[in-house]
Formats: structure tokens, sequence, C-alpha cells
């Protein structure tokens, strides 16, 4: 056996082994569908993505058979329709078994009991009678304006991030200056708090994930600071 | 020797002080089994969550490298270590 081949032949396993997918390849299962157009319900509902805590209220329901796009009302089909309305945890809070009709539409009406705590909501309405049927599921945030939360820092709160930044700079400076690793830990610690603020409350106008990512590089400097300030007697 | 003592301790007090602030914060942003209350905060995900929960042990530990630098400067003037 000539040695050029002995040399290569350690690559004949590597390419054994690429092999065996080729041979356990199934070909394709070659299935024709016919292609019968959309069947079913289309549900479509008005749903706010913000709701006020405490709030009663009602939500029409509108059914449109997905086939032709004609509007289905209660007077002339069979179908009914069901809710479920879910915690923020996703546990069940409110089930509607039957909705009620009127006029060309559903309706669905909650009292002021139901949404009781801010968070995010999810909720199922399912349509159907007994050969077809639909389903919407959707989410909204209950917010104790009933608006848009928005996190800002005031200008005030922005200030102190401010000072308390070149503090912690300048406790550092002076830590190297005059070769204080006491003066570094407290500099670290300082950082610690800036970083742990930021991820809470965010950072000015600043986008939430670099606010995130600031925050958390500021924790991960002052750890650093104050764990490596601190084992300079080691 | 007593300087580096005194500002080992002072490190330490304002750490262990602070302690109780950081771990306040943190169960404020969220609750204890790891999920977010989205009722306090909306920066904060779940993923930043688990960042934000090990702040606190990361600040401690911060506090006992000081404490055992303290001792260890402490024995090594003593000339035991």
């Amino acid at each position: 056996m000539p040695v050029w081949f002995k040399r290569k032949i350690i690559y004949f396993p590597l390419l054994f082994l690429f092999l065996i997918s080729f041979v356990l390849a199934v070909p394709p299962v070659r299935e024709t569908t016919t292609f019968t157009g959309d069947t079913g319900i289309s549900i479509q509902a008005p749903t706010m993505p913000y709701m006020r805590i405490g709030a009663a209220g009602e939500l029409a329901i509108h059914l449109f058979n997905v086939t032709n796009g004609k509007l289905l009302t209660p007077n002339n089909t069979d179908i009914e329709c069901s809710a479920a309305l879910m915690w923020p945890n996703g546990s069940n809070l409110l089930i509607i078994k039957q909705a009620t009709h009127h006029d060309d539409h559903y309706k669905l009406y909650f009292s002021e009991n139901n949404i009781t705590r801010e968070g995010f909501y999810g909720f199922t309405i399912h349509c159907n009678n007994s050969h077809t049927g639909g389903y919407l599921t959707d989410y909204f945030r209950a917010t104790t304006t009933g608006e848009e939360v928005t996190t800002t820092v005031d200008s005030e709160d922005e200030l102190l991030l401010y000072f308390v930044f070149a503090l912690s700079i300048l406790l550092l400076a002076f830590a190297f200056w005059k070769q204080d690793q006491h003066l570094a830990a407290i500099s670290g610690m300082l950082m610690f708090m800036l970083g742990l603020y930021i991820i809470i409350n965010g950072f000015s106008a600043v986008s939430t994930t670099l606010s995130l990512t600031l925050g958390i590089v500021f924790i991960c400097i002052g750890a650093y600071i104050f764990i490596r300030s601190s084992m300079e007697n080691f | 020797m007593l300087g580096n003592m005194l500002g080992g301790f002072i490190v330490i007090l304002v750490g262990v002080n602070l302690i109780p602030t950081i771990a306040d914060q943190i169960s404020t942003a969220g609750t204890n089994d790891g999920t977010v209350d989205q009722a306090n905060l909306s920066t904060v995900n779940s993923t930043a969550f688990t960042i934000l929960d090990l702040t606190t042990i990361f600040f401690a530990l911060g506090i006992m490298a000081a404490g055992v630098s303290l001792a260890i400067g402490g024995l090594r003037n003593a000339g035991l270590v």
C-alpha cells in the first residue's frame, strides 16, 4: 500500500460520514393538493391597544364570510360567539359563553370589576356554528390612564445622573492619583447605583434597548472597579 | 496601617448600608419568581431582570472582597501572612 494512501486514509471515515446523509435521504412525498379557496369566518373586533383600569366597556364583533366577504349577521346565521379574557399571567379572568346579539353584529360586555390590574391582558374570541368557524386572538394593555405608558426621566433626575457619573469618575481619577483603593471602591459603588437606576428608570429619551445596555455596562464597570480595588491587598 | 483599616471600614459601612436600597430597587423592578412586574416598569424585560437580579450578589461580593482585603492587610502588617 503506497505511503500517500496510508496518509490519506484518515480522510475516508470523514468522507463516509458526509455521504451518509445522501444515503439516508428520503425522497420527498409527492402530494397533489387542489386549492379550493379559503373558507371560514373572519372576526373583526375593534380592540384598543390600551385600556384604563376599572373601565367597563363593550366590544362589537362583526363576522364576515371569508369566501365572499359578506357580513354574517345574527339574524341570517346560526353562528354563536364566545370569548375568554386572560389575566396577565395567562389564567382565565372572564369567560363569556355566548355573546349578545345586537343588530347586525355581536357584542361582548365587561364590567368595571374585570380589569383591575395593570399589565397585558390576552383574549380570544371564537365564533362558530356546526360546520364553520373562526377565531381572533389578541392582547391589550391596561394602564391607569388608559393611554400608552412612556418612561421619561425628569430633567432634574437627568442632571442628578450626570452629577453622580461625574462624581464617580472624579473619585476614580482621585483614587488613581492618590493610589487609594477605598476611593476607587466607593466610585465603583456609585457606578453600580447609576447602572441600576438607568436599568429601572431608563435614560432620557434613549431607546429601551440602549438604556438597558448602558445600565448593564455601568453595573459591570462598577462591579469590576469595586471588586478589583478591594483585591489590591491580595 | 490605621488609615487603611479606617478606609476599609468606611467602604464596608457604605456598602452594607447601600445593599438594602439595591435589593429594594430590584424587588420593585420584578417579582420574586423572576417574572417582571409590568405594573411598575416598562423598561425591564425578563432577560434584563435576570441580570438585574445578579446585581445584589455582585455588590455583596464587592463588600466581601473589601472585608477580606481589610483582614489580609491587617494580618500582613502584623506579619502573620
